[in-house]
Parts: C-alpha cells; structure tokens; sequence
C-alpha cells in the first residue's frame, strides 16, 4: 500500500493507461456504434443517450470514432519507439566504441537536431505519402538521434570504468562487454526516455493527422477528427474537445508513466535527468 | 557611518568596550529526529583590539556561532540568549540594521573560498559589490577600492587579475579575495570561520601573516574559529574551547596550553603533542543526541557519578565538576 | 571569448552542410517529376507531352549523377535563386522570406511572453518554495506539460474567439491576431521553462556564495536577482533558445489552426500539393535559422557562465566537483 502512496504518478498513469488500452483493443465490442457509418439526419448533435459523446459533422457517433482511434495513434506510436529505441542503441554504442564512426555519427546527429521533429515528418511524408509506413518512418527519423546520443553518453562513461578493462583482459569480445558492461546501464534510461516519448509520438501521430497529412481517412483519427470539427467550433464544440480531450488524456497517461519509472529508477542509479526536449 | 536607531544601555561599563558580547546563547534547530542543540548556554567576550580563537572538533557547533552573530543563521533556527556587538543588540535588532553592521562593522571569511564566490561573476566586481554596498561607492570609485584592496591583500597584478574567475584563481588566492571584501569598510570585527583549513601549508602560513597584518592595520577585533591550534597561536590571545555545543574552558591562550584544567582540553592538547600525540577515545556525539549531564562525560577519563547527571556549572574558567 | 566564437563557427560547417544535403534529397527524391509539374502548369495542361518533359529534365541536368546534381544545385541556392514555386510560380525564396518573417514575428513575441512568465513563476515558486503558491505552479505547469499545443490552441480559440468574441479566429495583419498564437505558444514553451527555471534556482539559492553576498550586507532582492538569479541563468537560457529555434518552423500545428502565414504553414501546403521548390526552400531557410538561432544562444550561454568558455564543464558551486 505505501509503495502505491509513493508512486501515486506512476499508478494513476498506468491505470489511466491501461483503460485507454483496454478501450482500444476491445474497441469493437465496446463501441455503441459502427465508426464508419453516417447518419446525416442527426449530424453535429452533442451527447445524448443513443450517442453518448455526439456525433461528427457527418453524423458519426464520436464516441466509437474515438475508441477506434486507440488504435492508430498507440499502435503506431509504439512501434516507431520501438524502432527507435533499438536504432538509437546501436547507433550509440557503435559511437561509443569506435572513435572515428563517432565523429561521422555526432555530425550526423547534429543536423537532425538543426530541424524540428515536425519539419523532418513532414519532409519524410512529402517522399512517402501519408501511408501508415511513411508515418512510422516520419516519427522514427527525428527520433533516433536523441536516442544515439544519450547511449553515447551513457557507454562512454561506462566504457571508461576500469571494470570494462577488467573484462577485456580476460578476453571478452565486445558483443559481451555491450551485454553485461553496458546494457544493463543503458535500459533504465532508455526505458524512461522511450515510455516519456511515445507521448510526444502520440502528439505527433495527431498533429499530422490534423494537418491532413497522417492517417487517413476512414480510419478514425484524433488529431483528423479535431481538424474536422474547427470550422464548427462554434456550434458543435464537442468535437474537437473530445477529440482533443483523448489526446491529452494519453500523452498525459504516458508522461506520468514515463516519469514514475524514471523516478523508481534513478535512486538505483544516481544520475541525472534529462530535460525532455520538444520532439 | 549611520547609526543604527536602536541602541540598547549597556548594563556594565565594560560591555561598551567590547567589540563582541555573546551571553546565554542557546540555538536549537527544529529537525525531522528531533531538535538538535547546537548551541548550548554560550558566553563569549571579545574585547576592543582582542582576538579570541574558538577552537573544537569538527561539529562541536563553531560555524553556527559565526553565522549567529552575523544573523545569518536560516529561519527555522531558534535563537536565544544575547548577541552585542559594540553594543547593539545583534538579535532584537531591525533586519535592515543588521545589514548595515554587515560588512561595516563585522565582516565574515568563510572556509573553502572557491565556493564562497560567485562563480559567474569576476572577483573584482565582487570585492567591488563590498565596497559599493557597504561605503556607498559609486562604480568608478568602487572599481578603484577594488584594485586597492586587491593589492592590500598580496594579490599579483591586481589589474589583471580583476577580471578573472573564481575558477581560474588558486584556493590560495580565492581566500585572499575573500579577505579584500572583509576589509572593503574597514570593520572592527572579524570572523574568520576555519579561513586556512583545506589549503596548502605553505599557503596557510602567508595567510596567517596576512591576517595578522590587516588586524594590526585595522586595530579590529578577531573571532577565529578553528580546529587548528598552531594557526590560533600565531593570531590569538584568548581562546574558547567548545564540545558539543558548549564552552567548555575559557582563557589566555598560553595560560591554557600551559595549563589545561579541563579534562576535554587536556584531551585535545594530547593529541597536539609533539612527543606522543594521543587520540581521545571515543567520538564526539552528534549534536541531536548529546549526553546527559557534561556533554563530555562518557569519554572523560575523570569522570564521576555526578557528571552524568547534573550539568556543570561556570567555575574558574572551566566548566567541569572537578 | 574570441576563439570560443570562432570555435562554434567552425563547427557550424558540417551542420549546414548536412542540412543542404537534406533540403537537396527533399528536392531530388520527392516523388512527383517537378519538370513534369512545371510544364503541366506553363502549357495549361494535365499531362505535358513526353518528349517536352524529356527535354527540360536533360536541360535542367536531372539525368546527371547525384553528386553532379547536387552541386549544380549548391551554386543555384548560393546565388539565391531556389526556383520557382510549382503552383504559384512565384520566387521560392520571397515566399520563404514572406513566411520567415511572419514566424520571426510569432515566435518573438511568443519568447517575450515565455520569459516574463519563467522569470516571475518560475524564479518565485523557487524562492518561496513549499508554499502554495509553489504547488499551484507545480501543478499547473504539470498539466500544462501534458496538453498538447494545438489542444490549448484550440481551448484557447473556443474561449477567447467563440464565447467572448474577444479575439480573431486567425489571420494575420493587427496586433489582436497576433495574441491567441502567441499565448498559446508561449504557454506550451513556458511549462518546462518554468520548472527548469525553478530547478536551477532552487540549486543556486542553496550555494554558499550567497552566504557570502548576504554577509557583504547585500539586500536580500540583490542577493537573489543579482547572485542566485544570474547563477541559475545558463541551463535555462540554454532551453529558451533551443525552443525559439524550434518554434521557428516547429510551430506548424499552432500556424494553420489560426491561419498564421508562418514558415510552418508554407511547408504543409508545400508537402500537401508536392510543391518540391518550396519544401527544399522551406527546409533550407528553416535548417540555417534554427542554426543561427543556436549559436547566438551558445554565444549567450558563454557569456554568462564564464566556466564553459574555455571548454571545461560548469562546475557545480555547491561541492567544487564538475
């Protein structure tokens, strides 16, 4: 029970987190309505017992829309981390291990960090389409260099301990020194920066579906659902609040997750945050 | 110099004359395990062109006294008793008249400069802030009391040096940085808590020559606080020395090196000693969990009965039932 | 000072370059033949005859090998001419300049804003911490952290435009369109600003050089504005200035919601009718700035934490360690 007191954060994310899970995979079951069809007659209603958020501007029932779209905005999110994760892992323990790879890498990574994570999706959709493999490689690109760097810096300094020269004299290769030296430092802050970033994926996830230009229509959509309900802001509000509402409830949900596991961890390790920069 | 508006009548003749008057000081610190004493019944004295070493082991409650006189102890502390310095009332007094004494009339140097200084601010800015603060400078003139100071206080090529960083000076130099903006208004009383420990013995002795010097050219009073007994008898002719809290012995410097009559004192000169240093046995307690009786009494080797239980009373110079 | 510049520079090189290498692929690699579009839209017609295409695409060299492109493409962009936008055949780098300007406006303004909110909450939540005023900006800016920026955007136009019909929806031009975006984005940068700011201050305001500023008899605002505040300045300063370069093109959900022709806004419409000039000029023009915009802020950061000029880490002031 104090462990839940403690981590207050963490459980009400995780809680939070998880209803917004269940409601997307069991999303067919649990909608009242079929989120595809349109019942014109009672378009831009506000919630009412046969629809329980309301209905879109071409009578869809918003609530079903919304649960359906669990689906693309985590699903996708989730696996650009993924991609991410182990892309920036191996980049930066390929930085950390061999010197001149690792000037080439950081001037890299330098001019991924000289444009916003939008600008870069954007450029990125601009080659692939708005097709759900464009959006992934469009939220993994900007993504993986902060990722590299972090492990970079995490090997380096484990790389210069001395129980790394221990082990090497023994004879280790260096697919050991990576698993037992360096891996069990480099999860714990990958980990907290990963479950910290999918909220920011999921932002972006809807920030291109707003723009028009990320899932595309049928399927539901927060961020092309909010788009659709601005020019009738005034008198169907309900639209973009709700909408926008699931957004916020979810990155919300994963940035107290986030934080509650970097918070548990640190006291194991002793190290500095990283300010969570604007992805 | 502005006078302070509160003005308390002296009760004694003498107290007027004396630059620093500590009487019944009691500072307890209010903590998550409890209250911690750190000062126990403290009197002091500091007469006029004076100088009074405060010497005990590391925690005994030395530093607090220095920041108690300055008030600048932080809120939470509960401060009792009297504080004077040349007669005013340091702990009655207005918050904005203290800060006038400040750096006017007492002037503090802290141990381990480098981190006594503002990192992102040159040292001679900030010996020039003293000097613009506490005599009403304006920049320019400020900026050349600096460079005085700064080559009062043996500093090479102050004009150089003016512009450089805490950083890029020696631990050394740092000290004597601090010891330019201590003088900047010529005060008339020093506190110089621990202003040699960590650094270099060689160093330790040019800055004890330095001290000397300032005190001898500003005619100040001087509270020295230390652990480090050969430093207190270069600058000091009295001295205090304090266990858990509390003065245990007070006198002449010599008389009590001579001729201890504390069994703590005794202890201490023994571990000094140059034919057989002995360390007293046992530790000092912490200050939130000190013993009944004489903060001293369970590794006193004279101990009696009546130490553990009744608290000794001011005798002879000496706190001790013997 | 003048070698940390020159440093920087220097290292701007092969960002630019990686930047130009980037904006040249989002030309070359974009699907969608821009010899093709740029006929379509000269003769007025669907599908331009092969044989035309064929021939613009040899005279423009795109049969050529990439390397030979792209520095064909170099000494075109150097000269400043970026070709001509597909749909509107006007000169990419006016509207890209057009653009630009209106995003240097919104995220000025937006920056202004951001600062007076980090320097007063931010800097008083720290100084007065653990009260309730501390807690209600913890706690807003917690909630601040978790909203996306087009949600409060769109909060924001709800209230302001639809219900007070205070404020314009959008659009560009008077002082009023301007507000919404601006709050709006100065409330998205603010929230980690403020906590940031409050962090730092909360690790200065524990440093013993203000011990040392309050012993000089310095007044208490002094101590924290000129001392703690200026020691505390660096990281976030750092933060501010990356997030101006972001805003600067990053900004592009908050430009379409209110219509503001931002550089953000260009690029959508760009990538939305495959107009391949204009998102190379976009990517370009948003590459360099956010570089630019970088280095002022190191150059800033330099100066004020003098301990990163010479290459070293800051050192932390409380425990002398980098």
């Amino acid at each position: 029970m104090r462990i839940l007191a403690r981590h207050k954060g963490l459980f009400c994310g995780g809680g939070l987190l998880l209803l917004i899970f269940l409601g997307g995979v069991f999303a067919p079951s649990i909608a009242p309505h079929d989120p595809t069809v349109q019942d014109l007659r009672m378009r831009m209603t506000g919630p009412s017992f046969t629809y329980p958020l309301g209905t879109d501007t071409l009578g869809r029932c918003l609530a079903s829309r919304i649960l359906f779209g669990v689906r693309p905005s985590i699903g996708l999110a989730m696996a650009a981390t993924c991609m991410v994760t182990l892309a920036g892992i191996m980049v930066g323990v390929l930085s950390a291990v061999f010197r001149r790879l690792d000037m080439v890498l950081m001037r890299i990574t330098d001019c991924f960090f000289a444009l916003p994570g939008m600008v870069l999706a954007l450029v990125i959709i601009s080659f692939t389409g708005p097709n759900p493999w464009g959006i992934l490689l469009a939220l993994s690109v900007p993504g993986w260099p902060k990722y590299a760097r972090v492990v970079r810096g995490i090997a380096r300094s484990q790389l210069a301990q001395p129980q790394v020269e221990a082990v090497r004299c023994m004879g280790a290769g260096p697919l050991y020194v990576t698993r037992t030296c360096l891996l069990p430092w480099i999860w714990p802050q990958v980990t907290t920066i990963a479950t910290l970033g999918i909220g920011g994926k999921v932002a972006t996830i809807a920030g291109l579906g707003f723009l028009g230009l990320g899932v595309q229509p049928p399927t539901p959509e927060w961020g092309a659902i909010m788009y659709g309900g601005l020019p009738v802001l005034g008198i169907a509000p309900h639209i973009s609040l709700f909408s926008g509402l699931a957004i916020a409830l979810t990155v919300l949900a994963f940035t107290l997750v986030g934080e509650g596991v970097h918070e548990a961890i640190n006291p194991l390790i002793g190290e500095d945050a990283n300010e969570t920069m604007p992805d | 110099m502005k006078q302070c508006p509160i003005k308390e009548m002296p009760e004694r003749e003498d107290e007027v004359r004396s630059a620093l008057d500590i009487s019944a000081l009691n500072v307890v610190f209010p903590t998550k395990v409890g209250d911690v004493h750190v000062a126990r019944d403290v009197y002091l004295r500091v007469g006029e062109n004076e100088s009074l070493c405060l010497a005990g082991e590391s925690g005994c409650g030395k530093s607090v006294l220095a920041l108690a006189i300055t008030r600048l102890l932080p809120k939470k502390a509960n401060i009792q008793g009297k504080i004077r310095v040349h007669g005013v009332d340091i702990l009655e007094a207005r918050e904005e008249c203290v800060r006038r004494i400040r750096c006017r009339q007492i002037s503090l140097i802290q141990e381990q400069p480098s981190l006594c200084l503002n990192p992102v601010m040159n040292i001679g800015s900030q010996v020039a802030e003293a000097a613009r603060v506490s005599l009403g400078y304006s920049s320019a003139q400020a900026k050349r009391a600096a460079l005085d100071l700064l080559r009062r206080t043996g500093i090479p090529e102050p004009k150089h040096r003016y512009r450089l960083y805490p950083h890029q000076l020696s631990g050394g130099m740092n000290q004597r940085v601090m010891i330019a903006m201590a003088l900047a208004a010529r005060p008339r009383l020093l506190i110089a808590d621990e202003p040699t420990t960590a650094l270099d013995p060689y160093i330790q002795v040019q800055l004890i020559e330095l001290l000397q010097g300032v005190k001898r050219e500003l005619g100040a009073s001087l509270l020295l606080i230390t652990h480090d007994l050969d430093v207190a008898l270069e600058l000091c002719t009295d001295v205090a020395i304090m266990y858990a809290g509390q003065v245990m012995e007070r006198g002449k410097l010599e008389r009590v090196v001579e001729n201890p009559r504390h069994p703590y004192t005794q202890g201490l000169l023994r571990c000094f000693s140059e034919e057989k240093p002995r360390a007293i046995p046992g530790v000092s307690p912490p200050l939130s969990d000190i013993p009944s009786g004489c903060g001293f009494h369970p590794r006193c080797p004279l101990a009696r009965p009546e130490c553990a239980t009744m608290s000794p009373i001011w005798r002879n110079g000496c706190r001790c039932h013997l | 000072m003048t070698n940390f510049i020159l440093a920087r520079v220097l290292a701007l090189i092969p960002v630019l370059f990686g930047i130009s290498v980037i904006a040249f692929f989002s030309l070359a690699f974009c699907p969608g033949d821009p010899a093709e579009m740029a006929l379509a839209r000269l003769m007025d017609t669907e599908s331009p005859p092969r044989e035309a295409v064929k021939e613009l695409r040899r005279k423009l060299g795109y049969d050529r090998p990439l390397p030979v492109r792209y520095s064909m493409w170099l000494s075109r962009i150097l000269k400043g001419d970026l070709g001509s936008s597909v749909q509107s055949g006007r000169p990419v780098f006016k509207e890209v300049k057009k653009a630009m300007t209106a995003s240097l406006e919104l995220a000025a303004s937006a920056m202004l804003v951001t600062i007076v909110l980090v320097l007063g909450l931010g800097v008083l939540s720290a100084v007065y911490a653990g009260s309730f005023f501390d807690f209600s900006v913890l706690g807003l800016s917690l909630v601040g952290i978790t909203l996306p920026d087009f949600f409060l955007a769109v909060l924001g136009i709800l209230f302001f435009s639809v219900y007070l019909n205070w404020l314009p929806v959008g659009g560009h031009g008077s002082l009023l369109n301007l507000i919404l975006p601006t709050m709006t984005l100065a409330a998205v940068n603010s929230v980690v600003a403020i906590r940031l700011m409050r962090t730092s201050m909360l690790q200065t305001l524990g440093s013993r050089y203000l011990l040392t500023a309050r012993a000089k008899g310095l007044r208490e605002t002094a101590v924290i504005s000129r001392h703690a505040l200026r020691g505390a300045l660096p990281p976030v300063v750092n933060y501010l200035g990356a997030l101006t370069g972001h805003m600067l093109g990053g900004a592009v959900v908050v430009e379409t919601i209110f219509m503001w022709p931002g550089i953000g806004r260009l690029l959508v419409e760009a990538v939305r009718s495959r107009d391949v000039f204009v998102v190379q000029g976009c990517v370009l023009a948003i590459g360099i700035a956010y570089v630019l915009v970088n280095l002022g802020v190191d150059i800033l950061h330099a100066v004020l934490d003098p301990r990163i000029r010479n290459g070293e880490e800051g050192l932390d002031a409380n425990t002398g360690k980098t």
